[in-house]
């Protein structure tokens, strides 16, 4: 975790309700996809946390950040010294952040101004592990849950395999990413629930269909609760004898984002964890639905 | 019992200027000198951990770790926090692993973070089990004092209910020290008619100091679903938005015992630890700021000299109470 100042370079609507921010400054404490930053909003007393979709180094992109990492301590971003070690790597870039106005936090957002410089907590939460992907990786993205896809599908094209990707929208006028994740050489499948765009249904019945003639090694999801109930259990339907691995973020009404207050907590396989410090992003094994 | 946690007894010349600005800020809490007034409360700081990873809390005075109770709990179903205000809902419901694992696993890893004595924050649904929690914790060479939670308004059937009512509150308090020989305080909650009396009675049964105020009972509702915002329905409020309400619960108990006071309750800067003090605060807690300004503690102790300065305070053991 660490706390900087980042400056507003773009805060456009890219969709129906839905804005993306581009922010400027120090992102050296963002290690992986599927994290979090937690902005310090006027008049709000509690941060709001919002999912990284990208980072850009000044430099040559995200795999900069670990290999600065690797440089710095000696050992893979994943197993990078928690205590100390944010503070100390400073990297300049820039981070966009994609949200939806639902309220007072969000409202505030994005009257933002280009030029505007907030108070940020970055490097927060356990991301998406790359290194289980295998060959054949599926992203699935709900709504607002597709943002942090961006950085995931980056990654895993810089590591030479092409991603799937499965996205799931109200309409065709609240879809965003979409062309973005096409253009860096993602497969991209679009179901929309009223369908105006794509396959008229569910993400889930695009994994169905999907299933029946792409090869999947590994699952990366984030979405509403509802969605990503549905998506665990609609992969043990589909793949009954070798259910491919399956990573989950979850979204959870939060405090700090830091692990401090215990306000996000769920219950797991192994006993409680909390969302923002152990999560978002979950196995799906550990996570015992009510 | 006299606890001194500055062990380097020869000081030199050039650290004897350090010292001198040093004791601008030391209090005493119960036998044990404090650095600094400035503690973090219980349950904004976890076990220490995630703010070590951000500075070294050992600036602090110290800080209360997570209430602890016999058994481990998960605590309330979420949604359990919720934003007022200047202030915020929390309706936990003192999640924490037990007191067996607490001594085992954090204690261990906190002594690597942080080397001053800590404050033990213990819960319970029973006077046995506040006793039990305390006999365990008070063994334990790191925790200087007992924080006794006779407060927590997001549990049913314990926590708040002995702090509601003096003659709980005595018996908690007596069972607490029969088995302890740290300093045990006792934290009140202010959704009470008297909190005086309840102190009173605190004190009568040996409590070494008072801590208040813990939060007030609140109540959110979304008006999307005409719901409640918290699962559990209440809350306890905190947040700037609760101090003066706590300035005022300190400034009561203050007059009516004769043991330390901790103050706590929407503390945010420097200049409301001074207020606190004066108030009849011996030392002060900083809860909910801590979850939106990381570093807010840190900030408040490096302010503290200049806003003395500009206040012409020379020492701040000599403002408490200052204002009675």
């Amino acid at each position: 975790m660490k706390q900087v100042n980042l400056t507003v370079k773009r805060n456009t609507p890219v969709a129906d309700n839905v804005i993306a921010m581009t922010l400027e400054g120090d992102v050296g404490a963002i290690r992986c996809p599927g994290e979090f930053i937690n902005i310090k909003v006027d008049g709000g007393f509690l941060r709001r946390p919002i999912s990284v979709c990208d980072v850009d180094t000044v430099s040559t992109g995200t795999k900069r950040i670990e290999k600065e990492a690797q440089e710095a301590f000696g050992v893979s971003l994943y197993n990078a010294p928690e205590i100390g070690g944010d503070e100390e790597r400073e990297v300049q870039g820039s981070v966009t952040i994609l949200y939806k106005v639902v309220g007072k936090g969000t409202e505030i957002l994005a009257k933002c101004q280009k030029g505007d410089v907030l108070d940020v907590l970055t490097g927060l939460g356990n991301g998406f592990d790359i290194r289980n992907a295998g060959d054949a990786p599926w992203l699935i993205g709900g709504g607002i849950g597709s943002a942090p896809m961006m950085m995931l599908a980056k990654q895993l094209i810089e590591d030479g395999v092409r991603p799937t990707v499965l996205l799931g929208f109200r309409t065709e006028a609240e879809m965003f990413l979409h062309h973005d994740l096409y253009e860096i050489g993602c497969d991209v499948f679009v179901a929309t629930e009223d369908g105006s765009y794509g396959r008229k249904g569910f993400v889930t019945d695009l994994i169905r269909d999907k299933a029946e003639s792409l090869y999947c090694s590994y699952i990366y999801a984030c979405g509403p609760g509802a969605m990503l109930k549905a998506v665990k259990g609609c992969i043990r339907e589909t793949w009954p004898e070798e259910t491919p691995g399956t990573e989950l973020s979850l979204e959870e009404r939060m405090g700090c984002g830091f692990g401090a207050c215990m306000g996000c907590s769920i219950m797991t396989v192994n006993g409680p964890k909390r969302v923002c410090k152990d999560g978002p992003v979950f196995k799906a094994e550990e996570l015992v639905w009510e | 019992m006299q606890i001194n946690i500055h062990t380097d007894n020869d000081i030199n010349k050039a650290a004897g200027a350090a010292a001198a600005a040093d004791d601008r800020l030391r209090v005493d809490l119960c036998g044990i000198t404090l650095d600094n007034p400035v503690i973090a409360a219980s349950g904004t700081f976890g076990y220490g951990y995630e703010f070590a990873e951000i500075y070294d809390i050992n600036a602090l005075g110290t800080f209360s770790f997570k209430g602890t109770t016999a058994e481990p709990r998960f605590g309330n179903p979420t949604p359990r926090i919720a934003e007022t205000a200047s202030g915020m809902l929390n309706s936990v419901g003192l999640q924490n692993p037990g007191v067996d694992k607490v001594i085992a696993e954090e204690l261990p890893k906190l002594k690597k973070v942080f080397h001053k004595p800590v404050m033990a924050n213990v819960s319970g649904f029973s006077t046995e089990e506040y006793a039990h929690v305390c006999e365990l914790l008070d063994k334990e060479e790191q925790v200087g004092w007992l924080e006794v939670n006779i407060s927590c308004p997001n549990v049913h059937g314990g926590g708040m209910g002995f702090g509601t009512d003096p003659a709980m509150a005595a018996e908690v308090t007596r069972a607490v020290k029969a088995v302890t020989t740290k300093p045990v305080i006792m934290k009140l909650t202010p959704n009470v008619t008297d909190i005086a009396s309840i102190a009173k009675a605190c004190e009568a049964e040996g409590a070494d100091g008072i801590g208040l105020i813990n939060t007030l009972l609140a109540m959110r509702i979304d008006l999307r679903n005409r719901r409640p915002l918290l699962k559990n329905g209440t809350g306890g409020m905190s947040g700037p938005a609760v101090f003066p309400v706590a300035v005022r619960c300190v400034y009561q108990v203050a007059a009516a015992v004769n043991i330390p006071v901790v103050g706590l309750g929407g503390v945010a800067s420097a200049e409301d630890v001074i207020e606190m003090m004066m108030a009849g605060a011996t030392a002060v807690q900083v809860g909910a700021m801590n979850l939106t300004e990381p570093c807010i503690c840190r900030k408040i102790i490096e302010e503290l000299p200049e806003t003395m300065d500009r206040l012409k305070i020379d020492r701040l053991k000599d403002i408490i109470g200052a204002a009675h």
